[in-house]
């Protein structure tokens, strides 16, 4: 693949991989190079971040502009996996920020990364039941019981290895009705009423408001999901990327994190 | 199985009322829009009147009036129909065609197909029993449509110009066949053709317009039209007026002479037919107006087959083309329409007949 | 001797231009043969979860089919046959499937179906639960595969005519008879085609299917959501279950053409 068709299919792929996603997408052409003046950092990075950071880092992304009026800072939410996808064939960006350390580890593994990545905040399960609780479900233990209908995460995605790991922490043999490959669906089989309980992050659970009540649960903290971010090899606009990292693993980013319910990395 | 037929359709300008016997052949005659299909379709069921009633027998076909509902289904009717294109199943062979009807029934396949056989003899078609519709020729088609209908023992066949869609050299064949298969039957037969009512009909009723315009015994009523509308479909002219020594006065004042002997009395009314074939076309402009002559304006030249029919308001004439190309006739021409005595034959006419009249052309530049 | 090829009057820049649109549907076919994992390609295709979907899908999609045809079959001769008001607007709203985006008809399933959905007390309370069901899936397929049948079988039926139903109608066949002896043979064709579209739809299916059924292994996860499921970890599965689905597709659809092809019914030919 040419260098100049590298951008173009990288584009297409992240289009359409955000429209099967249902995630806000966006992609850019790669950035313009501004002189890095002393006190003003100017340009334009592109933040290519995994979906269950949709809410925080779109807050911090306009703090971070407002602090440096000559930067701009363009957001693709997606799934982990289809954002490394995405960066492996050639999307252009210049920051990635992962829900886990596997998802990372390949782009390291690939030499995309350029540095060391950062671990920046960490998740943990909760579960979710529609308001009012109607099945009942108090502990993890419950969610085991036959007649409950439960939705997890498929194995093959974060949130899902999570599971597994609280499983086999717990000792409990969960049989889920369903093992959605994204958050978001477990999460709406919950607030539709179909489900009775789903696992889903606790950012999940607060970010639902009304929709779902949660129940947390002690044993969560046998899985905690940690969440890595760098800046990539190809970013053009380094030193902005670099301050955005800082940004995000800084006093600013972590308040604004902490509120969403995200843990100390 | 005796038919008493009534019926009106309002949008179609149709009200006919008839009645066939049992073992009747009834022609229904008239040009395109007469209303013909109409009456075919009402009495199989397959298109609803504004109001009227029909019985077969002693079964109801329907019943509309005084605000009743009654409708028997087309499949109840025992009432079977030929229609010019065959319309065979083209998904089945032959020999399932025919024997589409008593299958549908309920019959065992080997009986039914015992049926088909044996009708697909009485039309010669035998041969081609294991064919399929798209393998034979319009001829060969219409012949298994015939048994078709036939195989499914209908109380009534009607038949919608069987013969229309057919080669000149094919039709006479399975006309004959008609013949043979029809003896016996009630059937109705529709057709604009005068040679199939000679041929098959015992009756025929002239439609016109959605209305009977007249009806009676086929040879009577095609031979002494009592309507100018049926002279025409009988390729005739009809004249009108009053008995003389010489032969008759018309109703307009010309005087026709006429060596056909007739018993019609001095002085009753009669009515004359000529034959196209025997009037004579020229352009005699004498003054004086003599017998057995008629001076009048072409409306219309008409090709039928091998002639051509030359159309006035009063007269028509049957020349060849060449006759029409060496006098170079033309339409909106004045001309003199002339035929001998022994072409007009006079017969009485009675209450029914139409009073023919014509307006005098005098002769003078056309 | 061949058949000399008539004249056809295709002007030259025309085929150039469906050249260009013939690749464009190719060459993303070719893209994914290169990149399929030669190698391993067996061992991916028939793995436990490979094939628990694959087996899901053919299930399903042949049952979709199925109703499709017992509910299409009426649908397309009321439509084409029947007169009464509102008839074309019926039509416009039978056919919204095929424009709907497959998540929305999920959606709309799940507000009709589902637990708090329109009939959802009424299912419960005959002990019917679809969420999360094999039968969920079937819904969702028919769902949107139905129009393709009707749609199919609907042209056919006006183009047929209905002159051999008078017919059969007049030689003493009752209208179920008529139906079945006359009508449905003369549309066979578009009847087999239509049916065979749907069931390429129903196999493809994946958005209705992910809202309204669930992901479950031998449940519910059609080859559809394994591919996306794959996607996650093993981009080789993913690759190598997507060509698996293109080759059924394409044997479907190559069969579709060969009995949609078949010629016309004709009428007796020569006079």
């Amino acid at each position: 693949m040419s260098v100049r068709a590298a951008p173009l299919v990288g584009a297409v792929m992240a289009a359409s991989a955000a429209v099967v996603l249902a995630g806000c997408a966006s992609s850019a052409p790669a950035a313009s190079p501004a002189p890095a003046t002393a006190d003003t950092l100017g340009g334009a990075i592109t933040v290519f971040a995994a979906a269950s950071l949709m809410a925080t880092f779109t807050e911090l992304a306009a703090d971070f502009e407002e602090a440096h009026p000559a930067t701009t800072v363009v957001l693709n939410f997606a799934g982990s996996a289809d954002l490394v996808t995405q960066i492996a064939e050639g999307a252009p960006a210049d920051v990635f920020a992962s829900a886990d350390e596997r998802n990372m580890a390949k782009l390291t593994d690939a030499g995309l990364v350029s540095g060391q990545p950062v671990d920046f905040a960490t998740n943990v399960l909760e579960i979710a039941v529609p308001p009012g609780n109607p099945a009942g479900i108090e502990t993890f233990a419950d969610l085991a019981a036959p007649d409950v209908k439960l939705v997890i995460c498929a194995p093959e995605v974060p949130c899902g290895a999570a599971v597994i790991t609280v499983e086999g922490a717990t000792g409990v043999t969960l049989t889920p009705v369903s093992e959605e490959s994204s958050v978001t669906d477990v999460l709406g089989k919950v607030t539709s009423g179909e489900a009775d309980a789903g696992l889903v992050y606790v950012t999940d659970v607060i970010a639902a408001g009304d929709a779902v009540d949660g129940a947390p649960f002690d044993e969560s903290a046998d899985a905690v999901n940690t969440y890595p971010i760098a800046t990539l090899q190809d970013a053009a606009a380094s030193d902005v990327a670099a301050a955005f990292v800082a940004f995000i693993t800084g006093e600013s980013g972590r308040a604004v994190l902490a509120a969403a319910g995200f843990g100390e990395p | 199985m005796t038919l008493t037929f009534s019926a009106t359709v309002a949008e179609r300008g149709f009200e006919v009322e008839l009645r066939i016997e049992t073992g009747e052949t009834v022609a229904i005659l008239g040009p395109n829009g007469a209303g013909k299909s109409t009456l075919l379709d009402i009495i199989a069921g397959l298109l609803r009147p504004d109001a009227g009633r029909a019985d077969l027998d002693d079964t109801a076909l329907f019943d509309l009036t005084d605000g009743r509902r009654h409708w028997a289904a087309p499949h109840t009717r025992g009432v079977s129909t030929l229609t010019q294109d065959a319309d065979l199943f083209p998904h089945l062979s032959v020999l399932e065609n025919v024997a589409f009807s008593a299958r549908s029934k309920g019959a065992r396949k080997a009986a039914a197909h015992e049926i088909a056989q044996h009708w697909l003899g009485e039309v010669d078609g035998a041969q081609f029993a294991a064919r399929k519709p798209a393998e034979l020729s319009g001829g060969q088609a219409q012949r298994v449509a015939i048994a078709r209908a036939l195989a499914s023992d209908p109380k009534l066949l009607l038949l919608d110009e069987p013969l229309a869609a057919l080669d000149v050299a094919v039709a006479p064949a399975i006309r004959r066949t008609l013949l043979r298969v029809l003896g016996d039957r009630t059937a109705i037969i529709v057709t604009h053709d005068i040679l199939d009512a000679l041929t098959l009909a015992d009756r025929v009723v002239v439609l016109g317009h959605g209305h009977v315009i007249e009806q009676g015994a086929t040879r009577e009523t095609l031979d002494r039209p009592r309507t100018t509308f049926t002279a025409g479909l009988a390729a005739l002219n009809l004249l009108t007026g009053t008995r003389t020594s010489g032969g008759m006065t018309t109703d307009s004042g010309m005087e026709i002479v006429s060596t056909v002997p007739t018993a019609a009395p001095l002085g009753s009314r009669v009515a004359a037919t000529i034959r196209p074939t025997s009037v004579r076309v020229s352009f005699d402009q004498s003054t004086q107006p003599h017998p057995n002559q008629v001076t009048a304006t072409i409306l219309d030249l008409e090709p039928r087959g091998d002639i051509i029919r030359v159309r006035s308001d009063t007269i028509s004439a049957d020349l060849t083309p060449t006759a029409v190309a060496d006098a170079q006739i033309t339409t909106g021409m004045s001309v003199e329409f002339a035929f001998e005595p022994d072409a007009v034959t006079i017969h009485a006419a009675d209450a029914g007949t139409e009073r023919v009249e014509s307006r005098r052309e005098s002769p003078g530049p056309s | 001797m061949s058949e000399p090829v008539p004249f056809a009057g295709v002007p030259r820049w025309v085929v150039a231009v469906a050249a260009v649109g013939a690749l464009f549907v190719l060459l993303p076919l070719v893209a994914m043969l290169a990149r399929v994992n030669w190698a391993e390609f067996f061992l991916l295709v028939t793995s436990e979860s490979s094939m628990a979907a694959l087996w899901l899908s053919l299930r399903t999609s042949i049952a979709a089919t199925v109703l499709c045809i017992v509910f299409g079959i009426p649908m397309a001769l009321v439509l084409a046959r029947s007169h009464f008001v509102g008839q074309r607007l019926l039509r416009s709203l039978v056919l919204l499937p095929l424009v709907l985006p497959p998540v929305v008809g999920g959606i709309a399933l799940l507000y009709t179906f589902g637990r708090r959905g329109l009939l959802g007390s009424t299912l419960e309370f005959l002990g019917i639960d679809i969420a999360f069901s094999t039968t969920a899936v079937i819904m969702a397929q028919t769902f949107v595969a139905l129009p393709f049948l009707v749609l199919s079988l609907e042209g056919a039926l006006r183009t047929v005519g209905t002159r051999y139903e008078a017919i059969g109608a007049t030689l003493g066949a009752r209208p179920t008879t008529v139906l079945r002896r006359i009508t449905v043979p003369l549309v066979l064709p578009a009847l087999i085609s239509g049916a065979v579209l749907s069931f390429a739809r129903a196999l493809g299916e994946f958005g209705a299917t992910l809202t309204f059924a669930g992901s479950l292994q031998g449940t519910t996860r059609t080859l559809p959501l394994e591919i996306y499921l794959q996607r996650e970890v093993d981009p080789d599965a993913a690759v190598a279950l997507s060509l698996l689905l293109i080759v059924v597709a394409v044997i479907v659809v190559g069969l579709a053409h060969q009995a949609g092809g078949a010629a016309p019914l004709r009428r007796s030919a020569r006079a």
